[in-house]
C-alpha cells in the first residue's frame, strides 16, 4: 500500500472536473431558457458592463462641476445635473461600481461567514450549534441602521465599514439556510459511508456535503445581493455612506432637498436601484426555476 | 342519485359480470422528450366477489395501471390514456366527474394505499374521518356505524379508537382505519395498492387476514397490487403478472404458481418460494447474473 | 481464528423521546442490554420488526452511534480506547452496506469519485493505477464492463447496480466484516437474489463475515449461520436452528407470520380462525390497556421506526 497521504491535499483527476463545468454550461443554457432567468441575466450583464467600462460610458467626470446646476434632462445631460452641477448620468454610471461592489461583496461575504457558521453548527451540533445559532439570532434581531449610525458616529464612514455593516446584517440568513441543509444531509447514508471509510471531517463537510447543500444557497446569494444593494441605498439616503465615493444612495441623499424642484435628481438614482434589485430577483427566480426539482422535467433536465 | 349513474350508462343493478373489464389499456407517460409506455395494452377483468392480484417488480407498470383505472393519474397533461375501462358496464374513461364521485361514494370502488399517513388527515380524529366517509354528521346513528366499520376492519375497542388522532396509532391500526374508511361506501370493488408493504411481518399477516375475511363475508371483489407473491398466494383467486407495462401471465393463482408458462413468471415464483422451502441454500446462479430482469425501463 | 472480531458487551443506547403527554421528556432504550459476539468469517443475521433496535445496534457496531452504557469491542479493545493505528485497522476491517443504495452513494459524485476518495484515503493504489484498481473491483461485484460504470452518477444506475457499487466500496478495503443494514429491502426480488448470491460468493472467496440486519426471515434463512432475534431492544433468542426449533414465543410468532407462497395451503386455511391474535395492537405503545387485556406486558415498547 502506498503511503498515507490525505486525499484532500492531492490534486484531482482533471476528468472529474468535466462534470461540474459541463453542468455549469448546462445551467447557463437552462437559465436563458427561462423567462425570468433570461431577463435577470440581461439586466445583470448590463450592470456589469456599465460598471467595468464606466470611464468609457460616462460622458463627464462625475465629480466635475462644470455644468449649470439643476439643469433638467437634455441631450447634453441625459439625466440632468444636480445642485452642484454634476452630470447625473455619469454619477449613476460610476455609482454602479459602488452598488455592485457592495451588493456582490456583501452577498459573498455573508455566504462565507454564514456558510461557515451554518456548516459548523449543522455538522457538529451540540454546544457549537447552540452558541453559533444563538449568535445568528442575535444578529438577525439587531437593527442594522442603528448599529451603523453608531459606528459611523465613532469611526466615520468608509466603503469597508459599509460593506462590513451590510455583511453583518445579512449573514444570519445564509447561516440558517446552510445550517438546515447540513442538518438534513449529515444524517444521510453517504455521509455515514464516508465516516466508515475514515474520510476526514474536512473532506466530509466540504467534499461530500457541500456540493449537495449548495443549490438553495446559490439562490439566496442572488437575493442577498439585492438586499445588500437596498441596505446600502438606505444607508446612503440617511447620509451614512462614504462621502468620498459615488453611490446611488448618496445621490438620493443629496437629492432630498430638491425633490420637488428637480425630479430628475431623485428619479434616476431611484430607477437605477430598482433596476438592480429587480434584475437580481429575476436572476434568483431563474436559478430557482432550474434548481427546483418540480421544474426539472420541463427545463429539459439539468439532472434527470 | 341513480340518475347520475344512469347518465353514465351504469345500467346494472347488481348483476353485471364482469364487474370490471379493462380492454387494451395503454398509458403513455411523457417524461421530458421521451415517452414511457408505462402500461402497454393490458386486458384485465374482475368478476363479482373475486379477488385478483397484480404482481410485478418496480417499473412494471402495476401501480400506474391501478391509478389509470381509478382515474387517479397525477399530471394528466403528461399522461396519455387509451383503451376501455368498463366498471358495471360504464366506460370510466368517458364518465363524468359527478358520476365518478357517485361511484366512489356508493357501491362503487374504494381504495387502500401503502402509506395511510399520507391519506389520513393528521388534525382530525379517526372517528370523524370515518364519519365523513359515510357522508354524515357525527350524530348517534353515524357514530355507531363508525364503530361498526372500525370493528369490521379488525380494530378492537373501536369506541376508544375513534377518539384518537392518526399519529397516535401504530402502522397496522392506521391501515385498518383506511380499510374502515374504504368500507364506508359499501364498495363492490376494493383496490389495495401494496396494502401491507410498510408493515411488520406479524402485522402484515393480520391485515391480510382481515382483507380476506372482508372479501369473503361481504362478497367484495378485490384487486391487490403487490410486489410480493406471498400476498398473492394468501389472498388472490387469480393473478396477473406484469412486466414492462404488459401482462406476461395470468390465470388461477394455483395454476400460475404450479405451472407458470412465461419464463419471467416462473423465475419470480421460483425466487419467492425458494427461500421459503427451508434450508436449501440454493446456490442457483439461475441465469440471474445480469440485471436483465430488472425492468427494461432504464432510468 | 476463533476469537470474535466484534464483541457487544451489555450495550444500552438511550434516546430522548416525547412521552404521550408531550411535555415530560422520556427516555426510550432503542438497544436495551445487548451482548453479542461476532466471529471472524461468520454470517450473523439480526432479525426483528421495526423499532426492535436492530438498526441502532448496527450503528453502534459501526461507531456511528456511541453506547449510553456498555461497550463495543474490536478484537478485544473497546472502540473508544482504540489507538490511532488500531482505529485505522478497525475502519478498514469493518465496513457497511446500507438499505437505500441511492442515498448511500453521494448523488453529486461519479462512481469513480465516490470510490476513489476511499481508495486514496487508505492508499489502496498508486494514483496512476487507481482507475484500473477501481475497475477491477467493479468487475468483482459483477458490473461489466466496469469502465462504463466509473463515470456514471448514482442516478444513472439502477438500484441493484447502486447496491453492487456500495458493496464494491466496502470490499475494496478487504474488510473482515461487513455490517449490512437491510441491504435487500429496497430492491426488487430478482435483484435481491443476485445480491444474496454476491454476498455468499464474497463470504466463500474472501472469508469476509457479514452482520446481516433484516426483517426478511426468508432471505436470512438462506444465508445466515447464526440468527439473532431482537424485540424491544433485546436479543430474545440467538442460534443456528431458530428456524427449525424456535425456543422463544416471539421467534415462533415471527416464523408463523411468514407468508407461505403456497396458494393451496392458504386456501385450505381460508375461513378458519385467525392464525395469530390481534398483536398489532400489542406493538402499539399507545394501547397499553389492550395489551394488558391480552396478557402481554407493554412497558418499554418502542414504537415507530428507528
Amino acid at each position: 500500500m502506498s503511503g498515507e497521504r490525505a486525499l484532500d491535499q492531492q490534486s484531482f483527476d482533471p476528468r472529474w472536473l468535466a462534470g461540474p463545468w459541463r453542468g455549469f454550461r448546462a445551467a447557463v443554457g437552462n437559465m436563458l431558457g427561462t423567462r425570468h432567468g433570461a431577463a435577470g441575466c440581461a439586466i445583470l450583464l448590463l450592470l456589469v458592463v456599465v460598471a467595468l467600462f464606466a470611464p468609457l460610458i460616462a460622458p463627464y467626470d462625475p465629480l466635475q462641476q462644470a455644468q449649470a446646476s439643476l439643469s433638467p434632462p437634455s441631450w447634453q445631460n441625459l439625466f440632468g445635473t444636480d445642485n452642484t452641477g454634476r452630470d447625473i448620468f455619469s454619477l449613476i454610471v460610476y455609482g454602479t461600481r459602488t452598488s455592485l461592489a457592495i451588493g456582490l461583496g456583501a452577498a459573498f461575504g455573508a455566504l462565507i461567514v454564514g456558510g461557515m457558521v451554518g456548516m459548523l453548527a449543522g455538522y457538529f451540533r451540540g454546544a457549537i450549534e447552540t452558541l453559533l445559532m444563538r449568535l445568528a439570532e442575535l444578529f438577525q434581531t439587531l437593527p442594522v441602521i442603528v448599529v451603523v449610525l453608531f459606528t459611523v458616529a465613532l469611526f466615520g464612514s468608509s466603503f469597508w465599514l459599509l460593506l462590513t455593516a451590510v455583511i453583518l446584517a445579512i449573514w444570519p440568513v445564509e447561516a440558517r439556510l446552510v445550517y438546515g441543509q447540513y442538518i438534513r444531509l449529515r444524517g444521510m447514508d453517504f455521509v455515514a459511508a464516508a465516516k466508515i471509510a475514515d474520510l476526514s471531517t474536512a473532506h466530509i463537510m466540504l467534499r461530500e456535503i457541500l456540493p449537495n447543500a449548495i443549490q438553495p444557497v446559490v439562490v439566496q446569494v442572488a437575493l442577498d445581493a439585492s438586499v445588500a444593494i437596498l441596505i446600502e441605498a438606505g444607508l446612503g439616503f440617511l447620509g451614512l455612506s462614504d462621502p468620498n465615493m459615488v453611490s446611488w444612495g448618496q445621490l438620493l441623499y443629496v437629492a432630498q432637498d430638491y425633490m420637488t424642484l428637480a425630479w430628475w435628481t431623485s428619479f434616476f438614482p431611484g430607477a437605477a436601484i430598482c433596476l438592480a434589485v429587480v434584475g437580481l430577483n429575476l436572476f434568483a427566480d431563474g436559478l430557482n426555476e432550474i434548481i427546483d426539482p418540480r421544474m426539472r422535467g420541463r427545463a429539459g433536465g439539468l439532472q434527470s | 342519485m341513480n340518475a347520475m349513474l344512469d347518465d353514465a350508462g351504469i345500467t346494472d343493478r347488481g348483476d353485471c359480470d364482469p364487474l370490471l373489464d379493462v380492454r387494451d389499456l395503454k398509458v403513455h407517460l411523457h417524461v421530458g422528450d421521451a415517452i414511457v409506455r408505462a402500461v402497454d395494452g393490458v386486458d384485465l377483468s374482475v368478476r363479482r366477489g373475486e379477488s385478483i392480484g397484480i404482481v410485478g417488480e418496480s417499473g412494471s407498470g402495476k401501480s400506474t395501471l391501478a391509478r389509470a383505472i381509478l382515474k387517479l393519474l397525477p399530471n394528466v397533461e403528461f399522461a396519455e390514456l387509451q383503451g376501455e375501462v368498463r366498471f358495471r358496464g360504464a366506460d370510466l374513461t368517458r364518465i363524468s366527474d359527478g358520476a365518478l364521485r357517485e361511484l366512489r361514494r356508493r357501491n362503487g370502488f374504494s381504495m387502500v394505499f401503502q402509506d395511510p399517513l399520507g391519506y389520513l388527515n393528521p388534525t382530525k380524529r379517526v372517528g370523524k374521518q370515518v364519519a365523513e366517509a359515510l357522508g354524515g354528521k357525527h350524530d348517534g346513528v353515524v357514530s355507531s356505524r363508525v364503530q361498526q366499520l372500525l370493528a369490521e376492519a379488525g380494530l378492537s375497542d373501536p369506541a376508544e379508537l375513534a377518539r384518537r388522532f392518526p399519529h397516535e396509532l401504530s402502522g397496522g391500526m392506521r391501515q385498518r382505519v383506511m380499510i374502515a374508511i374504504a368500507l364506508a361506501s359499501e364498495p363492490a370493488l376494493l383496490f389495495a395498492d401494496e396494502p401491507t408493504t410498510a408493515l411488520d411481518a406479524t402485522v402484515q399477516l393480520q391485515v391480510l387476514e382481515t382483507l380476506g375475511r372482508l372479501h369473503r363475508d361481504r362478497n367484495m371483489a378485490m384487486v391487490i397490487i403487490t410486489h410480493d407473491l406471498g400476498v398473492v398466494a394468501e389472498l388472490c383467486d387469480r393473478v396477473y403478472v406484469m412486466r414492462a407495462g404488459k401482462v406476461v401471465e395470468n390465470g388461477d393463482t394455483i395454476d400460475v404458481f404450479e405451472n407458470p408458462r412465461h419464463p419471467y413468471a416462473a423465475q419470480l415464483i421460483e425466487l419467492s418460494t425458494r427461500h421459503r422451502r427451508g434450508s436449501t441454500p440454493a446456490e442457483t446462479k439461475a441465469a440471474l447474473s445480469t440485471e436483465a430482469l430488472s425492468s427494461g425501463v432504464a432510468r | 481464528m476463533t476469537a470474535p472480531i466484534l464483541e457487544v458487551r451489555s450495550v444500552v443506547r438511550t434516546y430522548p423521546s416525547r412521552g404521550s403527554s408531550g411535555w415530560r421528556k422520556q427516555y426510550a432504550n432503542a438497544v436495551d442490554g445487548v451482548d453479542l459476539d461476532v466471529n471472524e468469517g461468520e454470517t450473523l443475521a439480526i432479525v426483528g420488526e421495526s423499532g426492535s433496535g436492530k438498526s441502532t445496534l448496527a450503528k453502534l457496531m459501526l461507531r456511528l452511534e456511541q453506547p449510553s452504557q456498555g461497550s463495543v469491542l474490536y478484537r478485544g479493545v473497546s472502540l473508544d480506547k482504540l489507538d490511532r493505528k488500531q482505529w485505522r485497522t478497525y475502519r478498514r476491517d469493518i465496513q457497511a452496506v446500507f438499505q437505500d443504495p441511492s442515498s448511500s452513494l453521494n448523488p453529486r459524485m461519479r462512481v469513480e469519485q465516490s470510490l476513489g476518495y476511499v481508495a486514496r484515503r487508505h492508499g489502496l493504489a498508486e494514483p496512476a493505477r487507481l482507475r484500473a484498481f477501481l475497475a477491477g473491483h467493479l468487475a468483482a461485484v459483477g458490473l461489466d464492463p466496469p469502465e462504463q460504470y466509473l463515470t456514471r452518477y448514482p442516478h444513472q444506475l439502477s438500484g441493484g447496480q447502486q447496491q453492487r457499487i456500495a458493496i464494491a466500496r466496502a470490499i475494496m478495503l478487504e474488510p473482515r466484516l461487513i455490517v449490512a443494514d437491510e441491504p435487500l429491502s429496497s430492491l426488487d426480488i430478482s435483484i435481491q437474489a443476485q445480491i444474496l448470491d454476491l454476498m455468499r460468493e464474497l463470504s466463500r472467496r474472501m472469508n469476509v463475515g457479514f452482520v446481516l440486519i433484516s426483517h426478511d426471515l426468508n432471505a436470512v434463512q438462506s444465508i445466515a449461520g447464526r440468527t439473532a432475534v431482537m424485540q424491544h431492544g433485546r436479543i430474545v433468542e440467538i442460534g443456528r436452528d431458530i428456524f427449525d426449533a424456535p425456543a422463544h414465543p416471539y421467534t415462533r410468532l415471527l416464523l408463523e407470520a411468514r407468508l407461505s407462497a403456497n396458494p393451496r395451503e392458504a386456501r385450505t386455511r381460508q375461513g378458519k380462525p385467525l392464525r395469530t391474535q390481534a398483536r398489532d395492537e400489542l406493538s402499539a405503545g399507545s394501547a397499553n390497556m389492550l395489551a394488558a387485556s391480552h396478557g402481554e406486558s407493554a412497558e418499554a415498547t418502542v414504537t415507530g421506526k428507528t
